[in-house]
């Protein structure tokens, strides 16, 4: 029985990867480059079971120690992913629009802003060629990361630009003033790992509590300067004066990626 | 994996079943917290996108890990690696050391191999340092530990390098404390009769000599099966105690201890100890606390938890005496410690959260 529910578990495992490859929904949990590392583990997965089925003696079926409990249990999770708590426990959500828990990550304290770390800044404003000076910049999935990185590595030298961003509001302890943080989840492995990755928006706008979930915000860029709040040590970073803010009913999208 | 070394199924379900309802007291928790913020669907969700994600990332290496470990287990002989170690104390210990580049082998999947290197003659301190090293400089997992952190590459050198050295200062420092009067040998001989032959059912290096690949896989993939249970059945306890705990604990808390510069460095060994995740995925799981915990924090994770978790513990108590494996853990600890505030004492060269 114990292990036939384990070989049962294990095929599930295999299809859950081939669905989540097939279906795109991989990116709501990994960054897209362990997509081979994923088909590899549904081929061995499906592997693994068939040979538990037909390969390994009946006998062991008596001493397969304890511990299928914990393979089964994530399992049992699945039905829980898709936002307001996936299609099991939607009907209990008190949220409309649908609530990620990207979302709660998001709004959940954080250092803020959160630039990318300094050896990736380096990089990128080291291998990429430089954005004109006085241009328009608008963020999207595809160049978010790259621009995030270069405004970051030298935000002096895009003062005056306009820029467009879409993010979800944080607010947090730091919040100052007018100032808020529009930011997307930066994800460098996976969704556990993901961190908020955003600019600060200051502006008559955005003072008060009444904003809040995903916006579209478009601005001039200066600099600031901001004061980690756990470490102490301060940056000059940019900042967005904000000219016009649009709510979004839902994300254009969550999770960007290096 | 050598049954006579994970030892008997009953000590195996005691293992595993004492640490069934830490699993079920953190579900309840999740659970009452839900329920506090008005059966809010969030918080289940969270836990569940924080697991499948790591699970999903870390999984595939852990499949692959079980596959090398069976290929080595069967094909390759302990007499060959016995006959490549070095009769002098320092050289055998860095060599011991060395070949972790070359050993695709978990922490898991090295105490069978350091007990048949022990059994045929190889010295004590090449034994230790060879199952300290090998599990954290494998190219797996210093494959894993690149993709984990492809941002900082940094982290696969400070693993390799000071890894390496903690795994040769610890061989060296017991081989002049201790001798291999700390086997037990009754243990071993007993462990030998009433496991390894039946259990093996002589398949160790056992491979088919000839054949075509499927006959080569009908040898490998049981093997691989088996192998990847016994650990994985740990890793899916590592994640999801690592899930709750991420879940759980308020963020600022986990970044007040997180922080702190000797506070952090035990958390994370203690951490790394309970949680016995393979060193072929630990890497993610380290990463995943990343903007919680202290630069050194996640190295002395890294560096400890390969060489000594609580499975490995329990594995290690078939084949040695109790003082001395409680020695083996206090060094990896302190050496672990001492790395961890090391690196902590460099900010500026190793910048890991994200201040600028």
């Amino acid at each position: 029985m114990r292990r036939g529910i384990y070989i049962g578990a294990i095929a599930l495992y295999s299809a859950y990867f081939g669905y989540l490859v097939l279906s795109g929904r991989l990116t709501d949990l990994v960054n897209p480059r362990m997509r081979p590392f994923v088909i590899f583990g549904a081929v061995v997965l499906a592997l693994f079971a068939g040979a538990e089925l037909f390969l390994v003696p009946s006998r062991r079926s008596r001493t397969l120690p304890s511990g299928v409990a914990l393979v089964v249990l994530p399992l049992l999770l699945i039905p829980l992913t898709g936002g307001n708590g996936g299609f099991l426990l939607s009907s209990f959500a008190p949220q409309n629009p649908p609530t990620l828990a990207a979302d709660v990550a998001l709004s959940a304290p954080a250092s803020m802003p959160a630039p990318a770390p300094a050896p990736a800044r380096t990089a990128a404003a080291n291998t990429s060629p430089p954005v004109p000076s006085g241009s328009s910049l608008t963020l999207t999935e595809k160049n978010y990361f790259s621009l995030y990185t270069k405004l970051y590595a030298r935000p002096a030298s895009f003062r005056g630009d306009t820029i467009e961003i879409t993010g979800r509001i944080i607010r947090d302890g730091t919040s100052a003033g007018n100032q808020l943080l529009a930011a997307h989840l930066l994800m460098w492995c996976c969704a556990a790992d993901a961190v908020p990755a955003g600019f600060l928006c200051s502006g008559p706008m955005m003072a008060g509590t009444q904003l809040d979930g995903w916006v579209r915000i478009r601005g001039t860029l200066s600099t600031t300067k901001w004061a980690d709040p756990y470490s102490g040590v301060t940056a000059t970073v940019p900042l967005v004066n904000v000219s016009s803010v649009h709510r979004l009913a839902s994300a254009d999208f969550v999770y960007v990626y290096p | 994996m050598d049954q006579a070394v994970r030892g008997s199924p009953f000590k195996a379900d005691a293992r595993i079943l004492a640490l069934y309802p830490l699993v079920f007291a953190g579900l309840c928790i999740l659970a009452l917290k839900s329920l506090r913020s008005g059966f809010s669907p969030i918080i289940l969700e969270r836990f569940a996108v924080t697991t499948l994600s790591i699970l999903v990332e870390a999984l595939p290496f852990l499949l692959l890990g079980s596959l090398v470990s069976a290929i080595i287990h069967l094909y390759v002989s302990e007499e060959l690696i016995a006959r490549l170690i070095p009769k002098s104390r320092v050289l055998g210990a860095l060599a011991a050391s060395f070949m972790g580049f070359v050993f695709p082998l978990c922490e898991c999947g090295i105490v069978p191999v350091v007990r048949g290197l022990m059994k045929k003659g190889a010295p004590l301190h090449v034994g230790i340092t060879f199952m300290l090293a090998v599990p954290m400089v494998n190219p797996l997992v210093l494959a894993s530990t690149w993709l984990a952190f492809v941002q900082f590459p940094q982290m696969v050198l400070f693993r390799g390098i000071l890894g390496l050295a903690a795994a040769v200062t610890i061989g060296l420092l017991l081989s002049f404390l201790a001798d291999r009067r700390l086997l037990d040998p009754d243990v071993l001989l007993s462990a030998i009769a009433s496991h390894v032959l039946p259990a093996s059912g002589g398949r160790d290096h056992d491979g088919p000599a000839d054949g075509g690949l499927f006959a080569h896989l009908k040898v490998i993939l049981p093997h691989a099966a088996e192998d990847f249970f016994e650990v994985g059945r740990y890793f899916f306890l590592g994640v999801i105690l690592s899930s709750m705990i991420q879940v759980l604990l308020p963020d600022e808390s986990l970044r007040s201890i997180g922080h702190s510069m000797l506070l952090s460095v035990v958390v994370m060994i203690g951490a790394a100890y309970v949680l016995s995740v393979c060193s072929e995925a630990d890497a993610f799981i380290a990463r995943a606390f990343m903007s919680q915990f202290s630069p050194g924090a996640l190295v002395a994770f890294l560096i400890f938890g390969p060489m000594m978790d609580l499975k490995n513990t329990l594995m290690l108590s078939t084949a040695f005496r109790g003082r001395f494996i409680l020695v083996l853990i206090g060094a990896v600890a302190l050496v672990s410690a001492i790395i961890g505030i090391g690196v902590n004492l460099l900010p500026s060269v190793f910048a890991l959260t994200g201040v600028p």
